[in-house]
């Protein structure tokens, strides 16, 4: 086995190199995850507006299951929509599993409670007046809604970036439903884990590079903009 | 959609308020009635918790009543449509006006119609007297000034009603009768005024109607001699006459929006 120095500097060379497979297995990551997010963003916002703002009956107990589905394993993630797209499933007619689109599936299922458990935390987190002083200053409640987001922007984008952090790491739903299909459904966790497993390192670490820097650019994407968000409290 | 017709004439009709379920219910407001009219300033008074705020806030469209009846001088509308039937034509501010992120000049962008001018910012801001906080983060003003930028944001919208919570709560006398003197141009421009004020003696000068509450219901309502003017010779504040004079002097509404109904209200 070679030493972990000499591993990470191939993996280095390998990154530079322009290896079109493992820029391939990059490109999927990214594009399925974005894709997932997305898609997410809008609808789960909206969802923790919703929760945070209105009152109706459920409305705890739907913030008590966003909540908890903040725990939920990926794996168990993918082992229920893998159950719902297989050939005897529910819904295996649409014979989605083992394509990009059974991984979107899966990753905005996981980014989905991220997001709207850290949205509605955000609008929660501003007082009641500033919903109110926003819909007597918009001419309709959209406008409202936007005058509102614009106040929690900062945490909003966290809300994406934790979400979008969360989802591009993950190998489990991405295994289950994604198949590692090269070129195809591989991405930098599958990947990971396979080449892992065949004593490719150097692919291992070069992909892991990868992620390791993706999280360092979101860490300080986030700073930056909680930084810009600290003004004078009320 | 009914939208209000200007000069703008409510009937708020056995207006009931409850809070808390069960034995925990508390009435607020029990079968208040009372009416608004364009040009007219009312002035809400009563002991703290009274519900002097919850009044203005159904009254704004923010708080649904447990029962009540709206008429509009035409139709009687639903209060799930009261707000918006009321649309552009209502605006509430706080005791202290909420300031969103971003400077004076963004927070009174948030006001603008996509028909208006932007050049009515720079208007609205020499109207109040805040040229010179344009560019100041606008969470960094004082209780004053929050509530001229308020003020100014209704200058822009022009609104129907204008509710004011407490707006002039731990002003000095001279930032209060400053204040009031703002406020005589809505009231010259045919907007319909209400003011809650723990203080039954402020806004003397530009009051029509007072009105106290008690337990949840209007104990008192007097009709006062309607001078919407500011220069009060009798005001017990020794406060030089030519502030309130020179601020006397200031715009009207910024478009042909207000000559129409204030010209229709002073027939």
């Amino acid at each position: 086995m070679q030493s972990l120095a000499s591993t990470t500097v191939d993996a280095v060379k390998l990154l530079l190199s322009g290896d079109a497979d493992i820029w391939n297995i990059i490109g999927i990551s990214f594009q399925i995850s974005t894709i997932a997010i997305l898609i997410a963003m809008v609808p789960a916002i909206l969802i923790g507006f919703i929760l945070a703002y209105y009152n109706f009956p459920g409305r705890r107990l739907l913030v008590s299951i966003f909540n908890t589905m903040l725990a939920v394993p990926a794996v168990v993630v993918g082992l229920t929509l893998y159950i719902l797209l297989s050939r005897q499933g529910p819904l295996g007619e649409w014979r989605l599993l083992f394509t990009q689109t059974a991984m979107v599936l899966g990753q905005i299922a996981l980014c989905f409670p991220i997001l709207v458990a850290m949205s509605h935390s955000a609008f929660q987190s501003i007082e009641k007046r500033a919903w109110d002083t926003a819909k007597t200053l918009a001419a309709n409640p959209f406008k409202a809604f936007f005058i509102v987001m614009r106040e929690v922007r900062f945490a909003l984008f966290g809300a994406l970036l934790a979400g979008y952090g969360r989802i591009i790491a993950e190998v489990g739903a991405s295994m289950m439903l994604g198949g590692n299909i090269l070129h195809y459904t591989r991405n930098i966790p599958t990947a990971i884990a396979l080449e892992t497993s065949k004593g490719e390192f150097a692919q291992g670490i070069a992909l892991g590079i990868i992620l390791i820097s993706l999280a360092f650019f979101l860490t300080i994407g986030l700073h930056y903009m909680q930084g810009k968000g600290t003004v004078v409290r009320d | 959609m009914n939208k209000i017709s200007r000069p703008v004439r409510l009937e708020y009709t056995n207006i009931v308020k409850t809070y808390g379920k069960g034995k925990n219910t508390k009435a607020i407001l029990n079968d208040i009635s009372l009416s608004l009219k364009g040009g007219e300033c009312t002035l809400i008074t009563g002991k703290n918790g009274c519900g002097k705020s919850t009044l203005l806030r159904i009254m704004g469209g923010l708080l649904k009543p447990d029962s009540g009846l709206i008429n509009t001088g035409l139709h009687n509308l639903n209060w799930n449509k009261y707000r918006k039937a009321l649309g552009n034509d209502v605006m509430y501010f706080y005791q202290e006006p909420y300031m969103f992120d971003g400077t004076v000049r963004q927070n009174l962008t948030y006001a603008l119609d996509k028909k208006q001018n932007k050049d009515i910012i720079d208007n609205a801001l020499k109207w109040a007297e805040l040229e010179h906080r344009s560019d100041t983060q606008a969470k960094c003003l004082s209780g004053g000034e929050r509530q001229r930028v308020a003020l100014a944001q209704a200058w822009i919208k022009q609104p129907a009603v204008l509710l004011l919570d407490e707006p002039t709560a731990n002003m000095d006398t001279e930032h209060r009768l400053r204040t009031e003197t703002f406020l005589s141009t809505f009231i010259d421009s045919g907007t319909a005024l209400y003011i809650a004020s723990h203080d039954p003696n402020h806004f003397h000068r530009i009051m029509n109607h007072r009105l106290l509450i008690e337990d949840g219901y209007v104990s008192e309502f007097e009709e006062l001699k309607a001078t919407n003017t500011v220069n009060d010779q009798n005001d017990d504040t020794l406060l030089n006459d030519s502030l309130l004079q020179s601020n006397k002097n200031v715009t009207l509404f910024p478009n042909n929006k207000s000559t129409n109904f204030s010209s229709q209200d002073n027939k």
